[in-house]
């Protein structure tokens, strides 16, 4: 029986001297996986065009039905978008996302992609509908793809 | 008729007729064979190649028969190259083969081809998502490509308004020249240059000249055609579809509605469902943005009593009180003056069911027969006119086999502004089922044009009774009336007219019609012999003849031509009347006419009458109230007191401007339920706001009496009540016990009360409901000469007017795309008269009538007769009645040069 004891004890004790799993959130956040999915982005071309053209894709393939996109024709002089059609409108409605990755899979053009910001705690339930201004990545940010 | 082959295709055995191409055989045989460049209406062509299959016959020894395999089966020799199967007809014992590897290969490879070029945006193109050949190369073709070169590539064109041409994305199936062509008689699109470098554009690249009816981008199969007013709005899986029936005329063509939210974005036809199938005119396409308005009425408005004026403004109530208010107003001036001081107006645009209930909530609640539909008329007519012109309710034809008639006499309508799928009907006739047109019309309208072979009778204006008499005189001069389809003589009250008719007409040799009419006696003579010996025949009219001054006699002209040539008698051949609404033909069914009852019962007819007052639970008039002109005077007079008027701007349709506004400012009540404050509503007391066709159910009779259901493809818009609401509303408050929960109930009504109409449910109607027709014929026939010459009200230019295919009604002017196709409004002169008056581009013009003038921007039209001036009269800056009422044969008008037009656009 003290066998028994002491080897309990003793995994007990190793663990004192490994480095801990738990962190201090939110002092201290985890570093998330590549292919972690969060909240998502719409990302940018490296000369800084909008890459989504307002096709759709994700809103069709979206199996919870939390995207909406309302496309339009460019203006040629100041384009958001390369071609001739943008998305005028696009929102996620981030209480119906299932975070499954299905939009980033369908998009033709790579601008949608699932990131590795999970903080998406809100007090009101319009905060969770993520419009377009809140999706597209800064300028500075233009031809930033994540690895994946 | 044709004999029937045994076809297998897929092992699938399936009997078809004899000449019925593979594509269509397959898919009686539930297989699917792909198709680009073969259509339902066009020849077939053969141009795409994907419908590649392989096709064997039974093998056949010396003698012709059959040679039997080892399997005791036929022998089967197979073609040793894949056919086209939209071009290839059936025979007995063909095998058909769509899955065997040679027919696979070939799809395949054509797949292939056609990808060649085509470019890899399908994320930007409208037509991704319902594209067939995304579909067919997801469903048949490689998932890489094996091309490296550059594609071929070209400059993307704004055709004009509607059409966006993107032909790098062309496959050259030739669907949409060939439709412009052939249905349309258009020609507007055409190729450029050849093989690989081939180019669908307009001629000379130009911007579309044409009906921009969008035909050709509904038959792309791919999006290098795609609709400008839709770009880049929605992907079809965005949008809810609802199939209904067009608002904007009387052919009852489909329209499939796509709803975003609360918004419709397009209107499309539907391939093979409708009389029209994917048939759709410029208005039906591009029509609908009057329903999303924001202009529209959402709530109800109340005028205390009194005139009009400071200080006595329209104030928003609530529908309750705006009911109240009505019925209050309403009881007061029925307990004062009687029921005759009450008139209803409108109710062409209305579904059949609350037609029922306007007439109903006038004869059997307030107990006034004042009832009627027909606001422009300007001759009296019995609410029969229409019907008894038109053989009084015998089985018509359908459109579709109007297209097949062999001889058709369009009379006084341009029916490309009136009626623009009859046009695509007649044309397409004319190109692909040998129709011959006779056009009798003032103008060289686009029916009359030389390339479509037919005969155009340029009458001189107000000489139509003339043109209609030398014509009957000249048939009847051939023999007698043919006898009905089943043999039996014409009816009793034909052949007793006749002798009297014969006598009458003995004046109207075809010199002296000649010399009225301006045509060649020889063309009346010709016109006539073709249209009494053709194999089958049709006459047409609209609303040219029934707003003529001479309506009456009009009318009953057409009817004696209609039996004179066999257009009334003979099988496959018939009389149509294309009226201007969606509803005209539901509002006269339904007895929105003073002297009949729904199912044209007359009042008089106590016997008739009863069931009605028995289900009605009322005791109604049996002398006939007063028609649409006779109100108009009667209101103008102070003798009709309150006026209800649905979905109609009385001020614009009234044929007579100063004396509608003398009426709506001394009625004491006007009540108006409409969509929104139109020029009459403002004059009103009482303003229901109403639903548009999308946003309510029910039926519509089409011109060829076919009733079809309409579906309501979006919520109310907030406030807005359909009109059936709207009278239930009142005649509850009135006392009456209705309790119609929903337009079916209405209809239940309708079908167990209405000669014609029994048996019939909403169910029946589905997908295409059926021509409602009685034998005996519902109205008695007669044969009576028609001769009324008296002369045109003024002096001066002959006033000839009509519709245009850009706009129609008050609804039209909502629409931003509608109106700028239309242009500005012209007063058109003859080139010869346009001289005489010394006019020159940018003047304006001053018409002067008996009741008014009218200024307007001139233009030059070689298609007007020297003589007269053509002015349409849908345009928003066109009052038309401001001039007065015509009277006679016609109206003339003075007109002198007015200065530089100070309108150029709308």
């Amino acid at each position: 029986m003290i066998k028994e004891l002491a080897t309990g004890l003793g995994v007990t004790l190793g663990q004192f001297f490994k480095k801990p799993v738990t962190l201090q959130y939110p002092n201290e956040k985890l570093v998330m996986f590549p292919r972690f999915r969060g909240l998502h982005i719409l990302a940018r071309h490296e000369d800084g065009l909008e890459r989504c053209v307002g096709c759709e894709l994700c809103a069709v393939a979206c199996p919870a039905d939390a995207i909406f996109v309302k496309a339009a024709e460019n203006d040629p002089d100041r384009p958001s978008s390369h071609g001739e059609r943008y998305a005028e409108r696009y929102e996620i409605n981030m209480l119906r996302c299932i975070f499954c990755g299905m939009c980033e899979e369908a998009c033709p053009e790579d601008a949608i992609f699932l990131e590795k910001d999970y903080e998406l705690a809100d007090y009101r339930r319009e905060a969770f509908i993520y419009t377009k201004d809140e999706l597209l990545v800064g300028e500075e940010k233009a031809g930033y793809l994540p690895v994946r | 008729m044709s004999a029937k082959v045994r076809v297998t295709i897929n092992g699938r055995t399936v009997e078809v007729p004899a000449g019925t191409l593979v594509t269509d055989a397959a898919r009686a045989a539930e297989v699917h064979i792909p198709v680009f460049c073969s259509h339902a209406k066009l020849p077939p062509l053969g141009a795409c190649r994907i419908c590649l299959v392989e096709i064997g016959l039974p093998r056949k020894d010396r003698d012709g028969k059959p040679v039997l395999g080892a399997d005791g089966g036929p022998e089967i020799a197979w073609n040793p190259k894949p056919q086209t199967g939209c071009t290839t007809p059936v025979s007995e014992g063909m095998v058909v083969a769509t899955d065997s590897p040679v027919a696979v290969k070939a799809r395949k490879g054509t797949m292939e081809f056609l990808l060649v070029n085509h470019p890899l945006d399908c994320p930007v193109c409208d037509e991704g998502g319902e594209c067939q050949l995304q579909d067919l190369a997801f469903a048949f073709g490689a998932d890489f490509s094996r091309m490296s070169d550059a594609k071929r590539t070209f400059v993307s064109e704004n055709l004009g308004p509607v059409v966006k041409k993107e032909a790098n994305r062309c496959i050259v199936c030739m669907r949409c020249v060939r439709y412009c062509d052939e249905i349309m008689g258009e020609d507007a699109l055409t190729p450029h240059r050849r093989g690989v470098r081939t180019e669908i554009s307009s001629f000379d690249r130009q911007p579309l000249d044409c009906e921009q009816c969008g035909n050709c981008v509904e038959v792309c199969p791919v999006g290098a055609l795609t609709a400008l007013p839709y770009r880049f709005k929605a992907r079809p899986w965005d949008l809810r579809q609802h199939i209904t029936i067009c608002p904007w005329c009387s052919n009852g063509c489909s329209v499939r509605l796509g709803v975003r939210g609360t918004e419709i974005l397009r209107a499309r036809g539907t391939e093979r469902r409708g009389v029209n199938q994917e048939y759709l005119c410029v208005r039906g396409r591009f029509g609908y943005g009057f329903v999303n308005d924001a202009a529209r009425l959402t709530g109800a408005l109340v005028r205390p009593p009194g005139a009009a004026g400071a200080g006595n403004a329209l104030e928003p109530a609530s529908f309750e009180e705006a009911v109240a208010h009505a019925a209050a107003r309403l009881r007061e001036i029925a307990a004062r003056d009687g029921a005759d001081a009450i008139a209803f107006l409108g109710g062409e645009k209305l579904g059949l069911e609350e037609q029922y209930l306007f007439q109903k909530l006038a004869r059997a609640v307030l107990g006034t027969n004042h009832v009627d539909s027909r606001t422009r008329l300007v001759a009296p007519l019995p609410g029969t006119a229409f019907l008894k012109a038109t053989g009084g309710g015998r089985p018509s034809i359908s459109l579709d086999e109007l297209g097949r008639t062999k001889e058709v006499l369009v009379l006084g309508d341009d029916l490309q502004g009136e009626s623009p799928f009859l046009q695509a009907v007649l044309l397409r006739g004319q190109h692909q089922q040998g129709v011959h047109l006779t056009v009798a019309h003032p103008r060289r309208v686009k029916l009359a044009r030389a390339r479509f072979g037919g005969v155009w009778l340029g009458l001189a204006p107000g000489s139509e009774l003339a043109l209609l008499n030398g014509l009957t005189r000249a048939a009847l001069d051939l023999g007698d009336p043919l006898p009905a389809p089943s043999g039996g003589p014409p009816p009793a009250e034909v052949a007793a007219g006749l002798p009297a008719l014969r006598t009458a007409l003995a004046a109207w040799t075809p010199e002296r019609a000649a010399q009225a009419t301006g045509v060649p006696a020889a063309a009346i003579v010709a016109a006539a012999r073709r249209l009494r010996e053709a194999p089958s025949r049709a006459i047409v009219f609209g609303r040219a003849y029934a707003e003529h001054a001479q309506a009456a006699a009009l009318l009953q002209a057409v009817e004696n031509l209609g039996w004179a040539t066999g257009a009334l008698t003979a099988g496959r051949s018939c009389v149509l009347y294309a009226g201007p609404h969606s509803g005209t033909q539901g509002a006269l069914d339904m007895g929105l006419a003073p002297d009949v009852l729904p199912g044209y019962v007359p009042l008089a007819d106590a016997a008739a009458r009863a069931p009605f007052e028995k289900q009605w639970n009322a005791k109604l008039g049996a002398a006939p109230g007063l028609t649409a002109p006779e109100i108009l005077a009667a209101a103008a007079a102070g003798r009709v007191k309150a006026l209800w008027i649905v979905g109609d701007e009385w001020v614009r349709s009234a044929p007579d401007r100063a004396l509608v506004e003398q009426a709506l400012a001394r009625a004491e009540l006007v009540i108006v339920s409409d969509l929104f404050l139109t020029e009459t509503a403002r004059r009103a007391h009482v303003v229901f706001p109403a639903v548009s066709f999308a946003e309510k159910e029910g039926v519509l009779v089409d011109c060829e009496r076919r009733l079809q259901r309409t579906a309501r493809a979006l919520a109310p818009r907030r406030g807005a009540k359909s009109d059936g609401e709207i009278f239930q509303a009142v005649a509850r408050a009135l006392g009456a016990a209705w309790s119609y929960r929903t337009n079916e109930d209405v209809f239940r009504e309708i079908a167990r009360l209405v000669p014609g109409y029994e048996g019939l449910s909403w169910a029946t109607l589905l997908p295409l409901g059926p021509q409602w027709a009685s034998e005996p014929a519902r109205v008695a026939a007669s044969l009576r000469p028609a001769a009324d010459e008296r002369p045109a009200a003024g002096e001066g230019l002959w006033l000839l007017s009509g519709g245009v295919l850009f706009q129609q009604g008050s609804l039209g002017h909502r629409i931003e795309l509608l109106t700028r196709l239309a242009g500005a409004a012209c007063a058109r002169f003859h080139p010869d008269e346009w001289k005489r008056l010394g006019l020159t581009a940018g003047d304006a013009v001053l018409l002067e009538g008996p009741g008014g003038s009218l200024t307007l921007p001139v233009a030059v039209d070689e298609s007007v007769p020297p003589g007269a001036v053509f002015v349409p009269y849908a345009h928003r800056d066109v009052e038309l009645n401001r001039l007065g009422s015509p009277g006679g044969a016609g109206l003339r008008v003075k007109a002198s040069k007015a200065g530089i037009a100070q309108r150029t656009g709308v």
